[in-house]
This record gives C-alpha cells, structure tokens and sequence, in this order.
C-alpha cells in the first residue's frame, strides 16, 4: 500500500492489496466493545476512578452517552468512507479520503486499537516489543494493532 | 452528533485555588506519544512544547496533572479527554 497527500483535501490510499483491505474492512468492528468488560471500561473509564460512587453513576447517566454517540459518529465516517475502497485494473484497490474526515479515522483507529489490546489483554510489554508474525491469532491481532497505529501517526502527520 | 463541552473564558490555575482539582492523565500503553501531545494541545491550547512535557510526564512517571481548578470546569476537561479516548480522572489537590 502507498499512502500520500494528493492535494489539500485528500489523501490517497493507493494499490491496496486483498490483506490490507481486510484490515481495514476489521477497522468498525475491531472498535466496537460489545462482549468485553475490560473494552468497555477501557473505553468508558470511571472519572474520580471509583472514589465517588455518586460522581461515577452521574456519568454513566449523563456523559457517557453522548460519549456513545461521539464513538459512533467517528466509526460512521470510516465505515462510509470503506465503502469506496475501489478495485483498480491491478486487482488492487485505491482509497481517497478527505482530510477533513481524518479526525474521524484518528478516532476510530485509536479506539480501535484500544479495544483490540484491551479485548486480548495484551500487556506492555507484549505491546512494545518487535512485532514477530509467530504464534497466530494473538500475534495476527497485535499487528492489526500496529498496523493501526502506522495508519492513525501518517493522519495525525497531515492534521498538524 | 453530541458536541464535547466547550470550555471558554478559561480561569487560571490561580484563579480556582478556593475549590482546587486536578484534571489527572494517566499512562496507557495503546495511545500514541504524538496522538496524546495532539490532544493536549487541542483540549488545553497548550504549546508544543508544554503539550510534550505532559505527555512525556504521562509516559515515564504513569500520570501528569494537566489542569487545576473549579470542580464543574475539570469534569468537563476529563469529558473531553474521555472523548479524544484518554485516561483522565479528576482528584482533590489537596
């Protein structure tokens, strides 16, 4: 996959091959906490960190849905913008994205790697050392989650 | 689509000494260095430079006190830290 900056309002994922679109397809679901505590609190954590039980029960009244709604709105956009993932003659595929939906992608992509690690439960030191393609599923989803991470660091680059 | 609060005509820490808490950002391993600095500067306007002490402050003391002031203006700090998907929690200064 080549990634540039085609003009000021787009940016072009370009000749896109079959295992990265996946990855990409796995961006909306990967972000969703559905079935995971341990996503689910990572995403809606406790804001006195359980000191005031009143304070904690408020938000979860309050806040946390318009939290819900911002969350969803970000992965909206990224959805939308999946569906134009379109074929080239090369059986690849090329993506352009506004720039102004790249805060949403930031979003979902954070999210999503929030969700993943925290799913898998991965620990630090799982998430800081040399990526290795060993050992399967585990490792197949720690290299969605850099491979994330490589996607949301180009955005926030065009952001700035 | 909800809007995170907007925070104006911001008081200075010294301003709300009288009902001081922290807005505290606490280490997490997932979240970018440069994603974190971005958001600080977002939420708090802060300069690169400040941005980049909080974060480094997150990132090698486990949490960094970046706001301190009236209780009703930090929960809407760490609302919209919640929001941009960072570890924040408000605590009493004292």
């Amino acid at each position: 996959m080549r990634i540039s900056r085609v003009d000021e309002q787009t940016v072009a994922l370009e000749e896109i091959d079959s295992v990265v679109a996946d990855l990409l397809q796995k961006i909306p679901g990967s972000a969703d906490p559905s079935g995971s505590e341990a996503a689910s609190s990572r995403l809606f954590p406790q804001p006195t960190g359980g000191r005031e039980q009143q304070a904690e029960e408020d938000w979860r009244e309050y806040v946390e849905p318009d939290l819900r709604e911002l969350f969803r709105d970000a992965v909206g956009v990224v959805e939308d913008d999946l569906k134009k993932l379109a074929p080239t003659s090369t059986g690849l595929r090329d993506l352009h994205l506004p720039v102004k939906h790249l805060d949403a992608w930031i979003h979902a992509l954070n999210q999503a790697r929030l969700v993943l690690a925290a799913r898998h439960d991965f620990t630090d030191e799982e998430l800081e050392r040399d990526l290795s393609l060993e050992g399967g599923q585990r490792s197949f989803v720690l290299f969605q989650i850099h491979f994330y991470g490589l996607l949301q660091e180009f955005f926030l680059r065009q952001v700035d | 689509m909800p809007q995170l609060p907007t925070i104006e005509n911001e008081p200075t820490t010294e301003d709300a000494i009288d009902v001081p808490w922290n807005v505290v950002v606490h280490n997490d391993p997932v979240n970018l260095m440069s994603y974190v600095t971005r958001i600080f500067q977002k939420v708090f306007g802060f300069t690169k430079q400040k941005a980049d002490v909080h974060m480094m402050e997150v990132h090698k003391q486990g949490r960094s006190i970046v706001w301190t002031g009236a209780r009703e203006r930090a929960e809407a700090y760490v609302q919209q830290l919640h929001g941009h998907l960072l570890l924040a929690t408000l605590e009493k200064s004292v």
